[in-house]
Formats: C-alpha cells, structure tokens, sequence
C-alpha cells in the first residue's frame, strides 16, 4: 500500500489526502442517514418508552410528561389482559423451531443430494418468496372460508379455534421453506469433496453422512438461523395481517405491535381502535430487546463453543 | 464467510443400503405433499381467477367455469376489471409535526394505474439503494483502511446482532416531525441504509478481491470515483444485480411498510390487501364488485410481473447467496 509515496508540497501525502476525500465522502450520507433513522430512532424510542403525551382539547400539539414505569406496568396489563399474545408468539416459536427448520434441513440435503425431481422441488418451495407469501395467504383465505363450506368441509380459519391455530402455524412454516432451503443448500454445495469421500470410504450411509458430516460442516450457517429464529420470536407476524381474521385471540405479539403502530391519526394518544400508545408500545419493544439481545448473544456463544466441527 | 455458488453437479452412488433410501424416500414423501398442497392452492386461484362471478356465487366454486351459462364473459374479463375499474379509497388524515405544525392530507381514490407506478417508483429506488449502497460501502469500509474502518464495521455487526423488535412510533414519530411522513421519498430516505445482511456479503467479496488491479488503476492516475465506478462496480456487478433482484421482489410484495408509512400511496400488494379484506366503499371503491373471483384475478395480476421475472433470471434470484458465521 506504501509503494508510491509521491512528495509534494501541498499535502504530506497527497495519495492519502485524496483517498481520505473519496472515503469521507462515500460515507458521508450514509452515517448521517444512519446517525438519524437509526440511533436517533431507536435512543427515541427508549425515551418513548418513558414518556406520557397528552393533547389539550381543543389545541394543537402534545404536552410531555415523564411517566416513570407507567408505560411498563401498561405493557403488563396487555400481557395479562390478552395472554394468547405470548403463548401464540411462543407456540410459533416452538413448531418453526423444532419442525421448521430440521425439515428445511432434511428437503436441503435432499436437494443437495441431487436426488429425485430435487430442483423441481428447489423451485417449488422457493415459489412463496416469489409469488409472495401474501398472495398465497390471499389465495388460501378465500379457497378455505369460501369454497370449503359449500362443498362441507370446515373453514380452517374459522371453526375451533386450535384448529384455526394450527392451521395458521402450519402455513406459515409452509411459506418459509424457500429461503432457508436456499440457505442451507448453498451451505452445504460448499463442503469440500474430499470430506464426503473420506466418509463414504468409511462406509458411512446417507444418514450418518447428514449427522456427522453436513450438519458439522454448516454449523455457522445452522448458528445463524438459530440466531435469527429466536430474534424473531416476537416479530413473526404469521400472516395474521393478511388473513384478517375476525377475532383477536390468535395474533402474536409481532403482529400486536405491527397493528397496533399503525394509526391514522397521532397515535402518540392512544385513538380509536387503539388500546396502547405510541409510549407504551416502545415500552413493549424495550422489554422485548432486552430480553433478546443477552440470549441470542449467549446462545451464539454457547453454540459455537460446544457447537460440533467436522471431523 | 458469503459466497456465491453454483450447486456442483454430483450425485453419489454409494451406500445401496435400505436405511439410506428409505431417508431420502420418506423427505420425497413430505415434499411431494406439500407440492400437491401448493399445486392445488395456486390451480384453484387459477381456475376462479377467469370465473364469472356469478357462476362463482352460485355454487360452482372448485370447478372448470360454466362459460356457457355466460355467453357475453371472457375469460379475461376480471383481469380487464382490475386493470381498469380496480380503486381503493385513501382516507383523509392529519397529524402533528413539532417541525411544521398541522399537517393534513385529503381522501382519494387511488386506481391500478396510478398503484402500478407507486409500485415500480417504489421497488425500484428501494431496491437500488438497498443493493449499491451497502456494495459501495463495504467496499470502502473493506478497501480503504483508515481508523474509522473497523470502526464502522464493529458498527455494522452490532446493529446486525441487536435484535431491535417494533420502533415503529418512534420511527412514524421521527418521520412525522420531519414532514416527510406519508411521502413516497420519505420511504427512500428510510431505504438509503447501507447495514443488514448484504452488507457482511458484500464485505467478504471484496475481502477475497485482489488490491493490485486498484493498485495499478490507481498509479494510472485513475480517480478514486473512476475505480469505483469503473472497476470495482461492474466487477461485483452480478453480485450487485442478485441482491437487486431479491430486494425488488420483496419490496413488490410489501404492503406493511407503505400501509404504515405512506397510507396515501398505495402500492399494488396494497391495494390488493384492501381489496380482499375491505368491504366496498371501506377500502376498496364503492363502484367495484367484489367477488372471489375478481379478488384472485387482482392477486394473480399483482404476482404476475414478479413470475415473469422469475421465469427470466430464475437462477440470479435463487443463486445461493450464503452466509455463514459472521466474522466477529
């Protein structure tokens, strides 16, 4: 980097000089983009989270006041008041956890093993990202609250409630595949050969080749969908915008503060059809951050640490 | 590390044993499932899609349409409808800006054209932003070793591990002082960040990327712009144009971003979610009829341009942009 130094009068350095003008100016607009929609954003929301606003009848504007933990005390009052928001975050949780992602595994490996009708499969699972999953919500909505009750079978999203449950669950995991499996096959196209002959000389069968030797191989990639599932067990809306039901008892706590944050007017006072304020809601979002942000750094830690390598 | 790869072409024809096959049979079973599940969703919106409405409404709700029951209706005609007739109402509003005061914002009535463009105005610039900025800054950040570099980086990774859930008000709050809330730049001003996950994929790219061409380039006596523009942006070019294309899709199909911070300008997924859950004259125009199947043509119609781009650059939108552990 130091080959050229070039003496000149006016800068010390006229190479560096110039290279300094190019970064800062490069970085310039984004820092101050991200000094604003970020810092700014998220040190707001903190104070938010403090903070009681009113607005006088009659006048324009809000009057501030500082409201100690009454906006964390209001976030307990939701949570008692509507408990399912926890429990369906949670259950959503679980079944993306346990059985969403081990299947995306198993159909990557499938793919990755270039076995039967494989890419088809590939474009298949990866047709939710592309047509959206909205759309398809939109198109399984109408197919089961129009067209099932004519013929006799149940509406799916309106009969029992656990079977509403389940079914909004499970078609939410149907609408994820596609990216993870993307994830995990370009993961696993990345094994060295060499690796995957050593076990098969061993006499490994595929399935012992999937527990000791993929899964070890994309570990960190593995580690990062981990991270990213548990900090995004309170963001999962599961498609509950889209499908619009009726009733309130099976929306998660992504979906409440979506919803909730959307208000035509003001929202910093709670308005029609609004239960928590602007304040209370990132008095919400405060408690969810704090709790995430030390277990997804543990369990990060601990993952990597005892995490298996391949051998 | 991130890396883009073809899948290699290899298919092992070891391992005969029972319990191997019997594995990859039970997955097929599960996949096979899940596509008849799928298959059969997308061949009903399909088959009602080109449906009279009143052959619909009467009955005929899993099968081929009675045309004949219909002479004057073509099968195009609820695509016709949406194109043409399809409108949704945007409510008035108002909120306060501590910068500007009272700001109000009028009612209208929004139609597919005026949707389309939104659209396009808004996955485009969105997705050029959310595909060159990170590209030019995690090559800057990667390239040009100042002080402030692992700075930023350090940055990048905290703001990537923080799991930040919902500031949404804080967000519309901020934006609503600026007045630059419910404005389609606004939205832009919002895009133009360069941190997430593309960032780190585009940083270990250049980190595999040899300095000498720029080194060369540079004693030519090329400007630092000029290497930017004409070496190091074409170089990652494809790079750039996967990540672009991943961005234009998500932001096509995005209807929770705009509802949130722009209600005025809906964009087609928008209009869509209103059409399909609003009751007329609540969301949708008074004058529109709102039938299944003109609610699954006005689905189709909006996931078609996105299709047809998929049948295009099938493999650039697939290509297995992986990332593994984040170096830390």
């Amino acid at each position: 980097m130091q080959s050229a130094v070039m003496k000149k009068p006016l800068f010390k350095n006229p190479r560096k000089a110039k290279r300094a003008l190019f970064y800062w100016c490069i970085l310039a607009l984004p820092l101050i983009q991200f000094l604003i929609f970020y810092v700014y954003v998220n040190f707001d929301s903190v104070i938010l989270a403090f903070q009681s606003y009113e607005q006088p009848i009659g006048e324009v504007g809000y009057t501030v006041s500082f409201a100690g933990l009454s906006n964390f005390k209001n976030v307990f009052d939701i949570i008692k008041a509507k408990p399912f928001l926890l429990t369906n975050s949670l259950l959503l949780f679980v079944v993306d956890f346990f059985i969403g992602i081990p299947l995306a595994l198993l159909f990557s490996y499938y793919i990755y093993k270039r076995r039967f009708f494989s890419s088809w499969f590939r474009v298949l699972l990866f047709l939710p990202q592309i047509i959206s999953g909205t759309v398809f919500a939109i198109f399984f909505k109408e197919l089961v609250s129009f067209a099932f009750p004519q013929v006799g079978l149940p509406n799916l999203l309106a009969s029992d409630p656990n079977t509403t449950r389940m079914t909004l669950i499970l078609f939410s995991l149907c609408m994820t595949f596609g990216v993870n499996v993307i994830l995990f096959t370009g993961a696993m196209t990345s094994i060295p050969p060499s690796l995957i002959e050593a076990s098969e000389l061993d006499g490994c069968n595929p399935i012992q080749e999937f527990f000791h030797v993929t899964i070890p191989s994309i570990f960190p990639t593995l580690v990062s969908f981990i991270i990213i599932a548990i900090s995004g067990i309170f963001v999962n809306q599961m498609f509950l915008f889209t499908f619009h039901l009726s009733t309130n008892e099976f929306d998660t706590i992504g979906y409440f503060i979506y919803s909730q944050s959307q208000s035509r007017y003001g929202g910093l006072v709670p308005t029609d059809g609004q239960t928590a304020s602007y304040s209370t809601l990132s008095a919400f979002s405060l408690m969810i951050t704090l709790i995430l942000f030390p277990l997804t750094l543990t369990i990060r830690k601990l993952l990597t640490k005892f995490g298996p390598s391949p051998r | 590390m991130a890396f883009i790869k073809k899948p290699r072409a290899r298919r092992s024809n070891y391992s005969k044993s029972v319990a191997g096959s019997l594995f990859f049979d039970a997955i097929c079973l599960i996949l096979i499932l899940l596509s008849i599940m799928m298959a059969c969703i997308l061949l009903w919106a399909l088959v009602n899609s080109i449906k009279p409405g009143e052959d619909f409404e009467t009955g005929n709700v899993f099968l081929w349409p009675n045309f004949g029951k219909f002479p004057d209706f073509r099968f195009w005609d609820n695509f016709l409808e949406i194109l043409t007739g399809f409108g949704i109402r945007v409510d008035s509003g108002s909120y306060y800006s501590s910068i500007f005061g009272e700001i109000t914002y009028e009612a209208k009535e929004v139609y597919f054209p005026e949707m389309l463009f939104n659209t396009i105005i808004y996955a485009s610039v969105g997705a050029i932003f959310q595909s060159f900025l990170p590209a030019i800054v995690a090559y800057t950040l990667c390239k040009y070793k100042f002080k402030f570099s692992k700075f930023f980086y350090g940055l990048a990774l905290i703001v990537y591990i923080i799991p930040i859930v919902g500031n949404f008000p804080a967000m519309i709050t901020l934006m609503r002082d600026l007045g630059i809330y419910n404005t389609l730049w606004g939205s832009f001003i919002q895009k133009f960040n360069f941190f997430g996950m593309y960032f780190f994929v585009f940083y270990a790219y250049f980190e595999n990327y040899s300095d000498s061409y720029l080194e060369a380039a540079e004693m030519d006596g090329a400007n630092q712009f000029v290497i930017l523009f004409k070496i190091v942006l074409p170089m990652a070019s494809k790079l750039i144009l996967t990540v672009l294309l991943i961005s234009f899709v998500s932001l096509w199909n995005d209807y929770q971003t705009p509802l949130l911070y722009m209600p005025s300008y809906p964009t087609l997924a928008y209009g869509i979610y209103k059409l399909v859950n609003f009751s007329k004259g609540n969301g949708p125009i008074s004058h529109f009829d709102l039938t299944v199947p003109l609610k699954m043509a006005g689905a189709i119609t909006v996931a078609t341009p996105i299709v047809v781009l998929f049948i295009f650059l099938k493999e650039k939108l697939m290509s297995n942009i992986s990332l593994g552990g984040v170096k830390e």
